[in-house]
């Protein structure tokens, strides 16, 4: 503290520089100053010392302090939310996917092997006609026509229901097959669409969260 | 984006808004907390640890001088910091010449159209007056780094330490008083025209 300045007046003197007295303090205290040397001489060195401290350089920021997600704390919560979405949309995506590779597969393994699927269909009666055709051919004289015929139509009524019930067995998974393989293009048109009705569901959902969130 | 946009997008939560507050006043957060600190490893850390609480607590800000309430929460963690210090002190492991003053010159001061001797001079002026400030109370320190180092009025002053005007005006004046008695002791180190007036009567 300066010699002879009260506390108090070094207080005005320190307001006065910095033009903080009010009015009427103001032209009072400049009188005393016209009437005191020392008041003005105190003035004077508050002045100087008040430019030194006002001469400290700024310093410039050694970094950049903007915050990351995860120093503000909001990198859990928007993940969350964003994981919960793709979640959803991967593993519908990844199930249909598999629905429509493993259709694609077993449809097109069933072309491969039956690339005469037409054909197959064919193939129990030509089989049937050239068994009984052997059979007929098989018959050794005329003599034993009758035998031979009675025989012949014995082995057709027997061999009639087994036939019967082995092309029934046979035509089951056919038409089984044939309903996917005449329907795959629409199931798959139909997974597809599915598909993008999720993708666009979870899309809306997550935008929902961000506006709710802001 | 005015500043008020950004204070209200930031407030939802919108951290790029955010951190374009955190562009604007990061120089003047790093400069006050490096001022009251002393120390530019202390600083740097409690001016992250002020944005990131500001940001956690922008709830709370309700309007006024945005400014100021985020310097109370930078001077409020510098405070912390000096308290942290105060109950655990730590030995300087800079070294330091033989009349005290810091041996290093940080690189950051140079001016280009400077001489050898002004800069040294220099550098050696402003170690002195942070050597000052560093021996003021935590309080009358801050009320001369926001109002004479960072050039702000007292009613600001007032806000960001959340004290009445008076009481700022009253501190500030004992603070300046301080700084002027520990400067005569860096005479030698003055400018001609920062030589006290008592000095040359003396």
């Amino acid at each position: 503290m300066m010699s002879g300045i009260s506390p108090r007046d070094f207080e005005r003197l320190s307001a006065y520089l910095d033009g903080a007295l009010d009015p009427k303090d103001r032209s009072q205290f400049e009188m005393r100053l016209g009437a005191e040397p020392a008041l003005a001489s105190a003035l004077k060195d508050l002045d100087v010392t008040r430019a030194l401290i006002r001469r400290v350089p700024q310093r410039r920021a050694p970094r950049n302090f903007s915050l990351t997600p995860a120093m503000a704390g909001v990198e859990q919560k928007r993940a969350f939310g964003g994981w919960n979405s793709l979640n959803l949309v991967s593993a519908a995506a990844t199930l249909m996917l598999v629905v429509v590779l493993a259709g694609d597969f077993w449809a097109g393994g069933f072309l491969a092997s039956g690339a005469g699927a037409p054909a197959a269909e064919e193939a129990p009666q030509a089989f049937l006609a050239q068994e009984s055709d052997m059979k007929a051919s098989e018959t050794p004289t005329a003599g034993v026509a009758g035998e031979t015929v009675q025989e012949t139509e014995e082995l057709e009524l027997y061999a009639a229901p087994e036939e019967t019930a082995r092309l029934a067995d046979e035509n089951a998974p056919f038409e089984l097959r044939t309903f996917i393989l005449e329907n795959a293009r629409q199931l798959e048109i139909g997974l597809g669409l599915v598909a993008i009705l999720t993708g666009l569901l979870a899309w809306r959902s997550r935008e929902r969260q961000i506006s709710s969130r802001s | 984006m005015d500043e008020i946009q950004l204070i209200q997008a930031a407030q939802q939560g919108e951290l790029e808004a955010f951190n374009h507050l955190v562009t604007s006043y990061q120089g003047l957060a790093f400069n006050v907390a490096y001022r009251l600190l002393g120390d530019e490893a202390s600083a740097e850390d409690a001016t992250q640890e002020a944005f990131i609480s500001a940001f956690r607590n922008l709830h709370r800000y309700r309007g006024g001088s945005f400014k100021a309430w985020l310097l109370r929460i930078v001077t409020n963690g510098c405070y912390d910091e000096l308290r942290r210090q105060k109950r655990r002190p730590q030995t300087e492991l800079e070294p330091e010449s033989r009349e005290g003053e810091e041996a290093a010159q940080p690189g950051w001061l140079a001016d280009p159209g400077e001489g050898p001797q002004e800069l040294a001079e220099r550098v050696e002026l402003n170690a002195a007056i942070q050597r000052c400030l560093n021996q003021l109370e935590d309080e009358f320190r801050a009320a001369v780094v926001l109002v004479d180092v960072q050039g702000m009025d007292y009613s600001e002053a007032a806000q960001v330490l959340k004290r009445p005007l008076g009481t700022v005006k009253s501190r500030l004046a004992r603070a300046r008083s301080r700084l002027q008695s520990c400067l005569q002791g860096f005479t030698e180190l003055l400018p001609d025209r920062f030589r006290l007036n008592t000095e040359e009567t003396q």
